[in-house]
């Protein structure tokens, strides 16, 4: 407890700094003076902007991090991410079919025609694998496995056949979005985020129980009374519409999926019931510190802020290794 | 309180039976082994008695109920199933190994209890395994990991016990261990039901051994009526040899090839 207690501690500092910091600093009491006594000042209409890109950054972070811890369980593969069966790059072809065809640029409510095409493919893919790796009542996981890397190949493929096709100058958007970003248009352009998410945080934790069951494999968890089926398709129709609407949001943020549940599962042992709430703050609060690092970044001769998923792919890549052969050494 | 096999078959793919007509009972108390060549049928006995596949044709029973009026937290209360390979993809202590066995009594947080906790406890000191408990499982040898397995099973409350050649990885100090225990925790009124390739270990411990050929029971009975010659030829083929042990309450299978002559 005292350990989860400490990574909560982690994500509320980085939760309390991140609005503080950035491409200008603001002075911390200045900006509150402003905002409580409702003075329309710059540095509190800063705060108010950065607000939901935070918000943003802990619910993609934690929900990429618990889908990620997942998956790895699930799957029984150490290496799985919330992008191996191919959420993200279907919703990434799904969001590029919205990039290049002119006619499908519209937008309903808070939701573009982006969003909403990299949600709906990625659900396509979730969809096709399910029923591709269902026998009778129960999953295969490992055909799982095995559609969920060829669907990746088939999308990666699509993607590439839609960039040779599509007007050059339609690229840059598209390399954009591929690069995952926590800008936001607002409190209501997150608003129909939660309603995803929580209901389907809410269904992940409430199968921690069977998951550390199904760490152990399907028979000994059937014998301890598991529903092993329905446990299953739970957890993968779960974690796969929390990388859902997380990518079709903010595009694919490399890495926190696979970094965050290593790092929570060192700090916090196998338990799920620990390690999905670890996962979720640890993964929250390493994005949002990700995304005040590159706000804060001003790159040479570009006027543009460096997509964070550059940076938690850079960043990540060597933690893990570290993480690795410091495992290779207990 | 009886586990009872009555008629029972069952088939992977259909036309071919694993299982063919075969009737069986385990009483509390008893320590059965059930013998057979590879492929004879034995983990799949083990699995359809487990509750694990469902018994299309005849029927299996838990203190005189069928195991499919069972819910499966009830079941996994009455029968604890331990697997031929049990291993995790993450690091796990022997503590939190043995609290798994603990599931069917936790609710859907997964939160043990008190009771819980001293159950685990129990159960690590029946297997003496409590000093290992802050060990992770990668850390452990053969035989201490199976008395972490049969922990994790006690702790789950079976009063029935099934067991997929438990000591097939151990040297013979660590199966002896391991068998003393079966047989102590039938002795203190559990049913143990498990399957071995050692027909020497058998006629140790086993107070009735039931032999499988291609599905059906072939013998059944004291390990010293079971384990004659030339039923066991025909059943392993030749190659075998069976004689008195020196102590001279049971008896002794080796095989039956001269040392460095042609072999079959």
């Amino acid at each position: 407890m005292k350990r989860l207690f400490l990574l909560a501690l982690f994500c509320l500092v980085v939760l309390l700094m991140a609005p503080f910091l950035g491409s200008t600093s603001i002075d911390v009491r200045g900006a509150l003076f402003d905002l409580l006594h409702g003075a329309h000042s710059p540095r509190g209409q800063i705060l108010l902007l950065r607000a939901p890109r935070i918000l943003l950054g802990l619910l993609a972070g934690g929900s990429l991090a618990v889908a990620g811890a997942v998956f790895q369980t699930l799957l029984r593969n150490d290496l799985a991410t919330p992008y191996t069966l191919g959420v993200s790059f279907a919703g990434a072809l799904g969001a590029f079919l919205a990039l290049s065809i002119p006619g499908l640029a519209f937008a309903i409510g808070p939701l573009s025609s982006v969003t909403l095409f990299a949600f709906l493919f990625a659900v396509i893919d979730v969809g096709v694998l399910y029923l591709l790796s269902r026998r009778g009542r129960s999953l295969d996981t490992n055909e799982l496995l095995l559609a969920g890397v060829t669907l990746n190949f088939f999308f990666g493929a699509a993607i590439l056949l839609l960039r040779f096709l599509s007007d050059p100058f339609r690229l840059r958007a598209m390399d954009h979005w591929m690069m995952g970003g926590l800008e936001v248009g607002g409190m209501s352009a997150l608003s129909p985020l939660p309603v995803i998410l929580f209901p389907a945080l809410l269904l992940v934790a409430l199968q921690a129980g069977a998951l550390d069951q199904l760490a152990f494999g399907e028979e000994l968890a059937n014998s301890r009374g598991v529903d092993v089926e329905s446990s299953q398709t739970i957890c993968l129709l779960s974690a796969s519409a929390l990388t859902a609407a997380v990518v079709a949001v903010t595009g694919p943020i490399g890495f926190v999926g696979l970094l965050a549940p290593h790092a929570a599962r060192r700090v916090l042992g196998p338990a799920h019931r620990r390690l999905l709430a670890g996962s979720f703050l640890l993964g929250g609060g390493f994005l949002v510190l990700a995304d005040t690092i590159t706000r804060s970044m001003t790159l040479a001769g570009r006027g543009a802020e460096l997509p964070v998923g550059v940076l938690t792919a850079i960043v990540g890549a060597p933690l893990f290794l570290v993480l690795l052969l410091k495992a290779r050494g207990r | 309180m009886t586990l009872r096999l009555s008629n029972l078959s069952f088939s992977y793919t259909e036309g071919v039976r694993v299982i063919a007509q075969l009737s069986l009972e385990v009483k509390r108390g008893e320590l059965v082994m059930l013998l057979g060549p590879n492929g004879s049928g034995k983990s799949t006995l083990l699995r359809l008695a487990a509750g694990l596949l469902p018994a299309r044709e005849g029927s299996v029973e838990w203190d005189g109920r069928e195991l499919r009026h069972y819910s499966r937290r009830e079941r996994a209360r009455k029968i604890a199933f331990l697997p031929q390979h049990v291993e995790s993809i993450h690091v796990h202590t022997v503590r939190e190994t043995v609290g798994l066995g603990r599931y069917p009594y936790l609710g859907s947080w997964g939160r043990p209890g008190e009771a819980d906790l001293e159950e685990v406890e129990l159960a690590m000191q029946r297997t003496e395994v409590t000093a290992l408990a802050s060990r992770t499982l990668f850390e452990l040898s053969g035989g201490e990991r199976q008395r972490v397995h049969l922990a994790a099973a006690l702790a789950q409350g079976g009063e029935l016990l099934l067991l997929d050649e438990p000591t097939a990885s151990l040297d013979l100090h660590h199966q002896v261990r391991f068998l003393s225990l079966l047989d102590v925790l039938a002795r203190e009124g559990r049913a143990v039901l498990c399957a071995t390739h050692d027909l020497n270990l058998a006629a140790a411990f086993a107070s009735r051994v039931v032999l499988l050929q291609c599905g059906e029971c072939v013998a059944e009975g004291d390990p010293a009526e079971v384990l004659k010659e030339p039923l066991l030829r025909e059943v392993y083929g030749d190659g075998l040899w069976v004689g008195a042990h020196p102590a001279g309450d049971r008896v002794v299978v080796l095989p039956a090839i001269p040392r460095g002559k042609e072999r079959p």
